[in-house]
C-alpha cells in the first residue's frame, strides 16, 4: 500500500502548513540569484580584471607608458614588441591602456561614490522630512537639471580651470542632483509604508526611524542606480579630458588618448579606436551589472 | 466601572487643493465630532464604509496624525501635544495598533525578530531581555520560536505575518490595543485562526480593543460595545446585542440588511439602498445620510440631529427616532421648516 | 434550464513555469456551464479558482504558461484557437468584469467611447450605432443620467458607478457567457448587494451565463445555481449552491463554511478554525491536498486520489465524503 503513495506526500502530511524554508537573509538571497546569472558574473569578472590591471600595471606593463621612439611613431597592431602598436610619439599602446585604467576608472567611480553618499543623504532628508525641507533641497537641485550634464561638466570644469581634482569636482556635482532625486522619491514611498507608522507609533523617533527602516529599504534602490551612473560618469570623464579638462598629457588616460590619437585615424584607424574601445567595455560591463543587480533585488513577496 | 479610554469631540479636517497663496481651497471633514469611551477588558468595534473615517480615527487616536480638535485620556489623564497635557510618547506605550496590510506593515529587511524587538528596545529594554520577549510573544501568538524567529516577512504566509505584527503591538505591553482590519485581508479559514488568538491574548494580558473593519458579521462576534460611522460622523452606538437587534438608525439597518445572506434559503430579493457613500469632501448639509435616506424629511436637510437615547447605553443620532424627548422636538421642527 | 452546455472543461491543468520552477495552479479541472446558468468558483486565494476563469479566455502568457486539457465553448475548442479567432471571441462570445474596475477602463478615454469602440470592433458598425448603444447600456446597469455619464472619464466616477460601467462595456456586444472576477469585493457593503444584484437581473433578462469567482460564502450564495468549491488547485466539490453550502459534504467545505464568521454564533466559544494553512504548489500533488488539515485524514489519504464521487447531482472528491456526510 505504502508503495502507491505518490513522492512528496509524506512531507506534505507531516508539515501541515509551516514550510519549513531554510530562513535567509534579504542580501544572500540577492547575492544567490545576482551568482546565478552568467551575465551580471560576466561583467563583474571583466571589471575584476580591468581593475586589478590598472592597480598592478607598474608591475605588469611591458613599457614606461609616457617614453617613447619616435621612430616607431604609429606602429600597426602585432608589430613585435608592441602587441597593440604604438601611438603618435610612439609610446606602447598596450602599456598606456593598462596604466590608462588608473585614471580612467578612478574618475568613472568617484564621482559616482561621492555623488552617492551626498546624494542619498540629501535626498533622504528631504523625503522623510517633506515640507519646506523638501522644498529647499529639491528646488535647489532642480537647477541642476536645466542645464544638460554634458555641458553642466564642461562648464564648472571650466569654471574650476582643468586638472583631475576639479573634474573629479564637477562630476561629482553633476551627479548629486539625479541621485538626491531618486533617494527623494524612494524615501518617500517608504515613508508612507505602514511598517514606518509602526515603529512611529512604537514611540522611535526620527532618527532611529531613519537609521533602522529607511535606511535600509532605500540604500538598495539607489545603489543599483548609482551603479548605472558609473558608466555615463567615466564617458563625462572621457569627454573632458578629451577636451583638455580633466588630466593632462602626458599622464595616459583612455577619453585624453582617444584625443590625442584622433589625428591619426587615418593612417591608424584599429589603434585609434583602442581606448575608445576600453571605455566601451567597461561602461557596457557596469551597465549589465547594474541591470543585473536590479532584477537580483526584485524578490517579490 | 469608569472608562479606561474616552475620546472627546475628535475632529480633523484634511485641506485638499491649495491656492496661488497656499490657502486650501476644500476640506475634507475626515473626522468630524467623534466622542465615545472604552472600558477596561471591552472591545469596541467601530463600522463603517470607506471614507467614514474610522481609520483616520485610529490614526488620530495614536497620534499618527495630529487632532485639530478633541481630548484623548486614558484613566482621566489626557494626552497630547498641547501644553499641559501628557506627552504623546507615554500615550503610545499604553496604546498599540495593527494594521490591515500585514505585509507593508513588516519592514522587509528586518528578521522576525528585529522587528518585535524593535519596540522595546525604544523604550530602554536591553537588548537580550527584548530578543527574549520576542521569543517568548511569538510562542504566544503561536508560532514556533525556533522556526519563526530568524525568517523575513516574505518568508511568512498572510496569516503567520499577521500573528507577528499583534506580536509586535503587545511586545510594548500595551492596555489599548486597536486592530484596524486586522483580520480582512485574511482567508477566512485562517481569519477564524486570528480571531481565536485575539480573543485568548485579550483574556490573558486583560487587554482593551479597538476593532476597526467593515465586516459586520466580525464585529459583531468580537464586540461587546459597537460604534456605527458614516462620513466622519457617529451615527449609532451602543451595546451589541441591542444594536444589532434594535438597529435604530436608517444607515445601520441599511447596513446590516446589506450583508449577504449565509443561507441560501434567504437569498436578498430587494436592494436596501440607492447610490455610493457621497464624497466627504462636500458632505450634505444636515444630517450627512439623508440624500440616501428613505426617512428623509426636510428638517433632516437643516439641521444635524443630536445624539438620542434608545435604550440604556443605546444612542443613535436621527430625528425620525421615537424619543420621548427628542420626537416632539422633531415634529415641532419639522413644522418650522415646513 | 436547457441541456445545453456553454462551457464544457475537461482535465483542465495550467502550470506556470517561474524562475524557481513550475508552479501547477490548477490540477484535473472539470466542469460544465450550462445556458443561462450561474457558477460560482468558491475559494481562498491561491486556490486556483482565477486562473481556471482566466484559462476560458487564454488570458495567461503563452510563454509562462502551459495548459493542457480540453476547453469548449460554444462547441469550439478554445485551445486550438488562433489568435484571431480568439480575439473575436473574446468580449463577443465571452466577457469578463474584474475586481479593480480602473484597470479595465483606458483612463484617457471617456467611458462611452470605449463601450462605443467595443461595439464597433466585434460588430463592425458605426460609431454612432455604437454609442446609442453605449447608453442603452448604461441605462441598463441603471446609472443615474445615463447620458451625462457616457462623456465622464473613468476617474470622474466613484467606486460603485465605474464597477456598474465596467459591466456596461462587459455586456456591450451581448455575449453568451460572463466571466466576473470578484467583482464586488472593493465594494462597500451597501454597494456591494446593489451590483450584486444588478448582475442577477442582468443575467435574467439578457439570459447569459455567469461564472463568478469569489472568497465570500455570503456572495456565492446569493448570484450563483451551483458551485464549485475549490482548494489547492482542484475542484474539491460541486454541486448546487443550496445543497452544497448548506449540507457541504467535503471536510474543506465544512471546515470552511464553520470558520465563516455569521450572525448568530456563541460569541463566547472559539471559532472552528481550520489549522494550518494550504499547501504550496510548487509540487505536483497527487494525493489530497488538504489531508495535513483534515480531522478525518487516514493513511489512505496519502494515496493518489481516486475520481469524484458523484451522487444527487453533486460531486466530491474526498475518501472520507461519505462518512463525514454522516458526522
Amino acid at each position: 500500500m505504502t508503495s502507491m503513495t505518490s513522492p512528496g506526500a509524506k512531507e506534505n502530511f507531516a508539515l501541515a502548513a509551516e514550510t519549513a524554508a531554510v530562513s535567509r537573509g534579504y542580501w544572500t538571497t540577492v547575492w544567490t540569484r545576482l551568482v546565478r546569472d552568467p551575465v551580471s558574473v560576466g561583467c563583474a569578472l571583466v571589471l575584476l580584471l580591468m581593475v586589478l590591471i590598472a592597480v598592478f600595471a607598474p608591475w605588469l606593463a611591458p613599457y614606461d607608458p609616457s617614453q617613447g621612439t619616435m621612430l616607431k611613431r604609429l606602429s600597426p597592431i602585432g608589430t613585435e614588441g608592441h602587441w597593440l602598436g604604438t601611438d603618435e610619439l610612439g609610446r606602447d599602446m598596450l602599456s598606456r591602456l593598462m596604466h590608462g585604467g588608473q585614471m580612467s576608472l578612478l574618475m568613472g567611480l568617484m564621482p559616482v561614490f561621492i555623488a552617492f553618499l551626498v546624494g542619498t543623504s540629501l535626498g533622504l532628508i528631504a523625503g522623510f522630512f517633506g515640507g519646506w525641507i523638501n522644498s529647499l533641497i529639491m528646488r535647489t537641485t532642480d537647477v541642476f537639471f536645466a542645464f544638460p550634464a554634458v555641458l553642466l561638466a564642461i562648464a564648472i570644469s571650466g569654471a574650476l580651470g582643468a586638472g583631475f581634482v576639479n573634474a573629479i569636482i564637477s562630476l561629482t556635482l553633476v551627479f548629486i542632483p539625479p541621485i538626491a532625486r531618486v533617494a527623494e522619491s524612494v524615501t518617500t514611498s517608504v515613508r508612507n509604508l505602514d511598517f514606518v507608522e509602526a515603529a512611529r507609533a512604537s514611540g522611535a523617533g526620527n532618527f532611529t526611524i531613519i537609521r533602522v527602516h529607511v535606511l535600509g529599504n532605500v540604500l538598495g534602490p539607489v545603489f543599483i542606480y548609482a551603479t548605472s551612473l558609473v558608466s555615463v560618469c567615466m564617458i563625462l570623464a572621457a569627454g573632458l579630458s578629451f577636451l583638455g579638462l580633466g588630466v593632462r598629457p602626458p599622464v595616459p588616460e583612455w577619453g585624453l588618448m582617444l584625443n590625442t590619437l584622433r589625428q591619426s585615424i587615418y593612417i591608424q584607424p584599429w589603434i585609434s579606436v583602442l581606448p575608445g574601445l576600453m571605455i566601451f567595455i567597461t561602461s557596457l560591463c557596469f551597465n549589465l551589472l547594474s541591470d543585473g543587480l536590479r532584477s537580483a533585488m526584485d524578490i517579490k513577496r | 466601572m469608569s472608562a479606561l479610554l474616552r475620546v472627546q469631540d475628535l475632529k480633523k479636517y484634511f485641506p485638499v487643493g491649495k491656492d496661488l497663496l497656499g490657502r486650501p481651497t476644500q476640506v475634507v471633514q475626515a473626522v468630524d465630532g467623534v466622542s465615545f469611551s472604552v472600558e477596561k477588558g471591552r472591545t469596541l468595534g467601530i463600522v463603517g464604509e470607506s471614507g467614514c473615517g474610522k481609520s483616520t480615527t485610529a490614526r488620530l487616536l495614536m497620534h499618527l496624525i495630529e487632532p485639530d480638535e478633541g481630548r484623548i485620556s486614558i484613566r482621566g489623564k489626557e494626552f497630547g501635544r498641547i501644553g499641559g497635557r501628557h506627552p504623546v510618547a507615554e500615550l503610545r506605550r499604553q496604546m498599540q495598533m495593527v494594521f490591515q496590510d500585514s505585509y507593508a506593515s513588516l519592514n522587509p529587511r528586518l528578521t522576525i525578530e528585529d522587528s518585535i524587538a524593535f519596540g522595546p528596545q525604544i523604550h530602554g529594554v536591553s537588548e537580550r531581555e527584548a530578543r527574549q520577549q520576542a521569543r517568548d510573544l511569538l510562542d504566544k501568538v503561536g508560532l514556533n520560536p525556533n522556526i519563526f524567529i530568524r525568517r523575513y516577512p516574505h518568508e511568512l504566509s498572510g496569516g503567520q505575518r499577521q500573528r507577528v505584527n499583534i506580536a509586535r503591538a503587545l511586545a510594548i505591553k500595551p492596555e489599548i490595543v486597536i486592530l484596524d482590519e486586522a483580520v480582512s485581508a485574511l482567508d477566512k479559514s485562517v481569519q477564524a485562526q486570528v480571531l481565536n488568538l485575539l480573543a485568548d491574548l485579550k483574556k490573558e494580558f486583560g487587554l482593551t480593543y479597538l476593532f476597526i473593519s467593515h465586516d459586520l458579521n466580525v464585529v459583531q462576534y468580537i464586540s461587546d460595545d459597537v460604534m456605527v460611522m458614516y462620513l466622519g460622523q457617529v451615527v449609532e452606538s451602543g451595546p451589541v446585542e441591542q444594536l444589532y437587534q434594535n438597529p435604530s438608525h436608517p444607515y445601520t439597518r441599511a447596513l446590516l440588511s446589506s450583508v449577504p445572506s449565509q443561507t441560501p434559503h434567504q437569498r436578498k430579493q430587494h436592494k436596501v439602498l440607492e447610490g455610493d457613500p457621497p464624497n466627504p469632501i462636500a458632505p450634505p448639509s444636515g444630517c450627512r445620510f439623508h440624500p440616501r435616506c428613505e426617512l428623509a424629511r426636510p428638517i433632516c436637510a437643516a439641521r444635524q440631529p443630536d445624539n438620542v437615547r434608545v435604550s440604556g447605553a443605546h444612542q443613535a443620532a436621527c430625528f425620525a427616532l421615537p424619543d420621548s424627548s427628542g420626537y416632539s422636538e422633531y415634529i415641532q421642527l419639522q413644522e418650522v421648516c415646513a | 434550464m436547457s441541456a445545453e452546455k456553454l462551457v464544457e472543461v475537461r482535465n483542465l491543468n495550467v502550470t506556470f513555469k517561474a524562475e524557481e520552477g513550475p508552479v501547477y495552479a490548477v490540477s484535473d479541472v472539470s466542469f460544465d456551464l450550462a445556458a443561462g446558468e450561474t457558477l460560482a468558483l468558491l475559494g481562498e486565494s491561491g486556490c486556483g479558482k482565477s486562473v481556471t476563469m482566466k484559462s476560458l479566455m487564454r488570458l495567461h502568457p503563452a510563454h509562462k504558461t502551459r495548459i493542457e486539457g480540453q476547453v469548449k465553448i460554444d462547441g469550439v475548442d478554445l485551445l486550438a484557437m488562433r489568435p484571431a479567432a480568439l480575439s473575436a471571441l473574446r468580449g463577443k462570445t465571452v466577457s469578463m468584469v474584474f475586481q479593480e474596475p480602473m484597470l479595465a477602463f483606458d483612463p484617457v478615454f471617456t467611458i462611452g467611447d470605449q463601450i462605443a469602440e467595443s461595439v464597433r470592433r466585434h460588430e463592425g458598425c458605426s460609431y454612432a450605432e455604437g454609442r446609442k448603444r453605449a447608453l442603452e447600456m448604461l441605462e441598463r446597469v441603471r446609472i443615474p443620467s445615463a447620458a451625462k455619464r457616457l462623456d465622464a472619464y473613468p476617474h470622474e466616477m466613484s467606486g460603485g458607478m465605474r464597477q456598474r460601467a465596467m459591466i456596461a462595456l462587459a455586456l456591450a456586444c451581448k455575449p453568451k457567457i460572463l466571466l466576473a472576477d470578484e467583482p464586488t469585493t472593493a465594494l462597500d457593503a451597501t454597494v456591494q448587494i446593489q451590483v450584486l444584484l444588478l448582475l442577477k437581473e442582468l443575467q435574467r433578462e439578457l439570459g447569459m451565463s455567469m461564472i463568478f469567482v469569489t472568497h465570500d460564502v455570503g456572495v456565492a450564495i446569493e448570484v450563483a445555481d451551483r458551485t464549485a468549491v475549490m482548494y489547492a488547485g482542484r475542484i474539491i466539490e460541486e454541486g448546487p449552491v443550496d445543497q452544497v453550502l448548506s449540507q457541504p459534504w467535503h471536510p474543506y467545505t465544512q471546515g470552511l463554511l464553520a470558520a465563516t464568521v455569521h450572525p448568530g454564533m456563541n460569541r463566547s466559544e472559539a471559532l472552528p478554525a481550520i489549522p494550518g494553512s494550504p499547501p504550496q504548489l510548487t509540487r505536483q500533488i497527487q494525493e489530497c491536498a488538504f489531508a495535513p488539515r483534515c480531522r478525518y485524514r487516514s493513511d489512505a489519504c496519502l494515496e493518489p486520489m481516486p475520481a469524484a464521487y458523484q451522487a444527487d447531482n453533486r460531486a466530491v472528491r474526498c475518501i472520507h465524503a461519505l462518512t463525514a456526510e454522516a458526522v
